[in-house]
């Protein structure tokens, strides 16, 4: 369970972090990045009220570790309005009531948001479908769906989509394989067979003897 | 719900995650993207203040997912070893999908929709786009669930699985690979490399009919795959192969159902006859989803429309051609 640095590119910026094995992106973010708009709900990919988008796809962050989130691009909400701007989406979740209690809101605008970057017209259906992951205790869908439907009107249902929304996040991307495994990489190369690794099976003993 | 402590490896060919898994043994799993197996090790450490679940408990009815299963306290991601994700199309025309393909790359791969509708249309079925954005096809199969919806799909397409372990590789069909809950044909050594579908036949259409109680992040009450082959636009039915899930410990065929349209004209009496037999080759329980009676009048229900859509399909597909 020692821990490993790891290299996340989140919302366009490169953050090298310390985090043991069994941490979830969703940890990483809030506790070790402190960006706490993602929100922890059930923890167990049913509620949707972590979702952010991983290489421009909503995602359960709390059903993702953080070693596995290195080398691929994240956006939380805090990256949604990076300059306090809000984005027309935001704007319309507020002109719309989209928002009561707040709790599922990062996590709408995020799978909102990522229906606008890959239809640009979308229908009623498109939209209830990119949401249906996440929950809203409040019951507030009708008004949610309302403002993604406002948003793409905004935005412009005839604009082209943009293949890459976020040039910025793919500037910042890390090598695909961090330093842990490129030193697995050099460990194993001079393996053949399974007696090498008796080291290494003594060695998850001494460490951990674990649970 | 947090995670139970572990080791994660992340090898960057299979071969080392191959020599990994065969040191390790049941102390290790591998750790496809986790949309399974995670949220199982989180459950998990509710037992941490009690006793692990025995082999025989059960869980919402069916046995429990890690019944008699110890914890691993290594997991191997395949998340740095490249050539697992996608699909390509082998030089005798198979469509071969790597393991670690996504629910939502399956299900908008213009092959897999046009010429093996029904796995596009069991990838389509699952979770919701957060979990198919994650979840693969590899993971879906390996984790063995009776009510897998890519599983009755696969075994339709008569879908051939190739494993790897460090003495060899194994060719499993999908039809043997799921054995009971939470039990796949994988030897503990063993990692899935490849899921292979045998070149379409000409007049050859496929359809995935499932019934649950919402349309998002459910598990499927039943599941119906067909697969039928046409002996031409109009003609009698020359092949039909059905699957179910969700009706028993693992994806059942629905054989009787099968014999019953082989040769048949695809009339809707034979179909109506042959959703009446296909409760036959099932033996759904009673659980929390739907009692064993209701299962089976879904049974019935979905053999007559997973078979009519693969009717329809195979009708207007042409030949054997990648389309």
């Amino acid at each position: 369970m020692a821990k490993r640095i790891v290299a996340l590119s989140v919302n366009g910026e490169l953050h090298e972090i310390a985090v043991a094995p069994n941490r979830t992106l969703l940890e990483a973010l809030r506790e070790d990045l402190r960006l706490t708009g993602t929100k922890q709900g059930c923890g167990a990919g049913d509620c949707g009220t972590c979702t952010v988008l991983m290489d421009g796809r909503p995602v359960n962050a709390c059903l993702i570790l953080a070693v596995q989130a290195a080398g691929h691009e994240i956006l939380t909400i805090e990256g949604v309005a990076p300059d306090g701007e809000l984005h027309p989406l935001q704007k319309a979740f507020v002109e719309h009531g989209a928002v009561q209690c707040g709790f599922c809101t990062p996590g709408m605008v995020l799978s909102g948001l990522a229906v606008l970057e890959t239809h640009a017209d979308p229908s009623e259906e498109d939209v209830r479908v990119a949401i249906s992951g996440n929950l809203c205790r409040c019951t507030g869908y009708q008004k949610i769906v309302e403002a993604v439907m406002s948003a793409a009107d905004e935005l412009g249902r005839d604009r082209e989509i943009d293949p890459d929304p976020y040039p910025e996040l793919a500037d910042n991307r890390p090598p695909p394989l961090d330093k842990t495994a490129e030193s697995i990489t050099a460990w194993a190369e001079g393996l053949s067979t399974g007696e090498d690794m008796e080291a290494f099976v003594d060695s998850l003993d001494g460490e951990g003897g674990g649970r | 719900m947090i995670l139970p402590p572990f080791e994660v490896m992340e090898p960057t060919t299979l071969r080392e995650a191959s020599e990994l898994l065969a040191a390790l043994g049941s102390r290790a799993r591998i750790l496809a993207n986790g949309t399974d197996l995670l949220v199982n090790l989180k459950k998990r450490t509710l037992f941490d203040t009690h006793p692990a679940p025995r082999a025989d408990e059960t869980w919402a009815g069916q046995p429990h997912p890690l019944a008699g299963a110890a914890a691993p306290e290594v997991l191997i991601s395949l998340e740095r070893v490249p050539g697992l994700v996608g699909t390509h199309v082998s030089r005798a025309g198979a469509l071969v999908i790597g393991p670690m393909t996504t629910m939502t790359d399956l299900a908008g791969d213009a092959r897999v929709r046009q010429r093996y509708t029904a796995l596009a249309e069991g990838a389509a079925a699952i979770g919701a786009p957060t979990i198919r954005n994650r979840a693969t096809l590899g993971g879906n199969l390996c984790h063995a669930r009776p009510a897998a919806d890519t599983a009755p799909a696969a075994i339709v397409l008569d879908a051939a699985l190739a494993t790897l372990a460090i003495d060899g590789t194994r060719t499993i069909a999908a039809d043997d690979f799921i054995l009971a809950p939470g039990s796949s044909a994988l030897r503990e050594d063993e990692i899935l490399e490849a899921v292979a579908l045998p070149p379409p036949l000409p007049h050859q259409g496929s359809a995935y009919e499932k019934l649950i109680n919402r349309a998002t992040l459910e598990i499927s009450i039943v599941g119906v795959a067909a697969c039928v082959t046409l002996e031409g636009p109009g003609g009698r039915i020359d092949g039909a192969r059905i699957a179910m899930g969700a009706v028993g410990p693992r994806p059942l065929r629905a054989t009787s159902a099968e014999e019953w349209l082989i040769g048949a004209e695809p009339s809707d009496e034979n179909l109506a006859e042959a959703g009446r037999v296909a409760v036959n080759d099932a033996s759904p329980i009673d659980d929390h989803r739907g009692s064993a009676a209701y299962r089976n009048e879904l049974i019935r229900v979905l053999t007559i429309r997973a078979v009519r859509r693969a009717v329809e399909r195979a009708t207007a597909a042409k030949g054997g051609d990648h389309g």
